[in-house]
């Protein structure tokens, strides 16, 4: 094993969880800096449930090995499990308990105190506990999930798709939890398929593609490396060359006679702005960047995109 | 452990409550035909006589006269285990695969404990709620008695007692390393139930001839004597001892296994 320094909450030396038929995990590679938000983005598949249930213990590596605070997550799960507070990606949960009878079970095995702060985060997502499990809404399900994730102040949350399913308020006061919780010194491995609440949130990004780790970056660097498309509709089409000259502007198509144009922007779309600023528009869609966009860069680069 | 434990007990409270309120009820039905049966015990011995004597064994008559021997034949030698030896094999296939089956065990071993432990605590409450139902089943077998104005000694009661417990045990034990070796519910139920019928097959077979008499001594039924334990206040311990070391290696090899396995 290579020595683990006292700064990473996590540690993957070419980590591999292969299954039957060849699916899985395969020589994953990277380090979670002691309080960092560390995002994990990859699309359904990828891998990034298989990495966090090898982290978390459940799942025996096939090769390689994980640390948690420098404790091997399989051989030295129960210690490395005490330092984690982990939160499911689509939880079954004990449907016939309470919500209070469940984090009561949990926090049975945590330190004193779990329990208020049990309470106090339940309040604080105006979560009712008295209600039977299979009574709840599944976004409910989930603010329970979380409680359950973050009432033992653990130093490093594992977080799986943990904002699925949480309306709007909800995920916003999930992310201001999230951001309390890295203003406390806690660290926080964030997986999700959600770019903008990753963006949001994260220093650092990791992106799994089909079991391999393909980057970690900075999350500037992520900004600066990801397109997001913008729809233009016009009056009527652009004089030849109108784009030209635009740095990391790009036509990717043109439809109704030039009338409807998609483009792909990266960076900061100012110029790009000022320049349709005097072109006959009548819409612009400019939607939130998505997943897709980072991976097409990464595809394009590794070349194994189409 | 504290927690596992209680967690597990509240878990089978109502089904190790059902089936020994199951057993029990059965019982007493049963020892509620005695003063009849007490009554008319010559022509019932006569009727008795003319069955196949293997069909006679595979019921456990021996002496349908005595308290004791009617509810052996008529109830503990065969119905009672059949009930609880159900609440036996489904809670200990259940032990690991419900956990798996329902997606609950990513919560269950998120919690910073050994998973022999958290086995372990299953395993311990599984014993508590096959406990209980010997337990119902002794005290209805005493109330019976006193109704029926029989007597039963209280060292035929701990024997028979233990007997059971013993023959439970073991059931649930392979059910428990089955349950740990496979995911599914219905698969080690299923192989649990064939295991237990193979050994109350060969138990049936051995009792038909002298030279296949051998059989019997490779079956879990070899040990269950809860009849000859109440009549005669003492246990074959050599036999009962053997059922429990089963028990235990069964239990120790599911805690190994489980201990190893992907959890998912």
């Amino acid at each position: 094993m290579p020595s683990v320094g006292p700064t990473e909450a996590i540690s993957a030396r070419a980590l591999a969880k292969v299954y039957r038929g060849g699916r899985g995990i395969f020589e994953l590679d990277f380090t979670v800096r002691e309080g960092e938000i560390f995002g994990f983005l990859g699309p359904n598949g990828a891998g990034k449930t298989t990495t966090i249930r090898t982290l978390i213990g459940l799942l025996r590596p096939t090769a390689g090995a994980a640390t948690i605070f420098g404790l091997d997550c399989w051989r030295e799960a129960t210690a490395a499990k005490a330092k984690v507070g982990f939160v499911p990606s689509d939880p079954r949960l004990y449907e016939k308990m309470t919500g209070a009878a469940f984090l009561e079970f949990m926090a049975s095995y945590r330190g004193p105190g779990t329990l208020d702060r049990a309470r106090k985060l339940a309040a604080e997502l105006d979560l009712d506990l008295r209600p039977r499990i299979r009574q709840l809404s599944r976004g409910n399900r989930q603010k329970l999930i979380l409680v359950q994730g973050l009432m033992h102040d653990a130093p490093l949350l594992i977080l799986d798709e943990a904002s699925g399913g949480l309306d709007p308020l909800g995920q916003e006061a999930f992310l201001t939890m999230l951001e309390r919780e890295r203003s406390r010194g806690r660290t926080v491995f964030l997986s999700s398929h959600n770019l903008a609440e990753v963006e949001r949130v994260a220093d650092r990004v990791g992106i799994i593609r089909e079991g391999r780790m393909v980057a970690v970056e900075e999350i500037a660097k992520l900004r600066e490396l990801r397109s997001r498309k913008m729809e233009v509709t016009l009056e009527r089409p652009l004089e030849n060359g109108f784009l030209d000259g635009l740095e990391g502007v790009r036509l990717v198509a043109s439809r109704d006679g030039g009338r409807q144009l998609e483009l792909a922007v990266r960076g900061n779309p100012r110029t790009l702005l000022s320049r349709l600023a005097g072109a006959p528009i009548v819409d612009v869609v400019f939607p939130p960047a998505d997943l897709e966009s980072v991976f097409l860069h990464f595809y394009r680069d590794d070349g194994s995109g189409s | 452990m504290k927690p596992a434990i209680r967690k597990a007990l509240w878990d089978i409270r109502w089904t190790a409550s059902w089936f020994a309120l199951g057993g029990a009820g059965y019982t007493f039905l049963i020892a509620l035909f005695y003063p009849t049966v007490r009554q008319e015990s010559q022509q019932f011995a006569q009727l008795l006589a003319t069955y196949p004597k293997g069909f006679l064994a595979a019921l456990g008559y021996t002496n349908i006269t005595s308290f004791s021997g009617f509810l052996g034949g008529e109830d503990l030698n065969l119905f009672w285990p059949i009930i609880v030896g159900v609440f036996a094999t489904l809670s200990g296939a259940s032990l690991v695969a419900k956990e798996v089956e329902d997606g609950t065990s990513e919560i269950w071993l998120s919690v910073p404990a050994p998973r022999r432990r958290l086995l372990l605590g299953k395993m311990v409450a599984l014993a508590v709620g096959i406990l209980g139902a010997v337990a119902a089943c002794v005290v209805t077998v005493a109330v019976s008695a006193a109704i029926d104005s029989a007597s039963v000694s209280a060292s035929g009661l701990l024997a028979m007692a233990a007997v059971m417990t013993a023959f439970l045990l073991v059931i649930a034990g392979y059910s428990s390393l089955l349950s740990s070796l496979f995911s599914s519910r219905g698969i080690a139920a299923g192989i649990s139930f064939g295991v237990t019928l193979l050994f109350y097959v060969l138990w049936l077979v051995g009792g038909l001839a002298d030279s296949w008499k051998t059989l019997k001594d490779f079956t879990i039924f070899a040990a269950y004597t809860p009849q000859k334990a109440l009549e005669s206040g003492t246990v074959d311990v050599l036999p009962v001892l053997l059922l429990l070391g089963i028990t235990a290696v069964c239990a120790v090899a599911a805690l190994t296994f489980f201990e190893r396995r992907d959890a998912i």
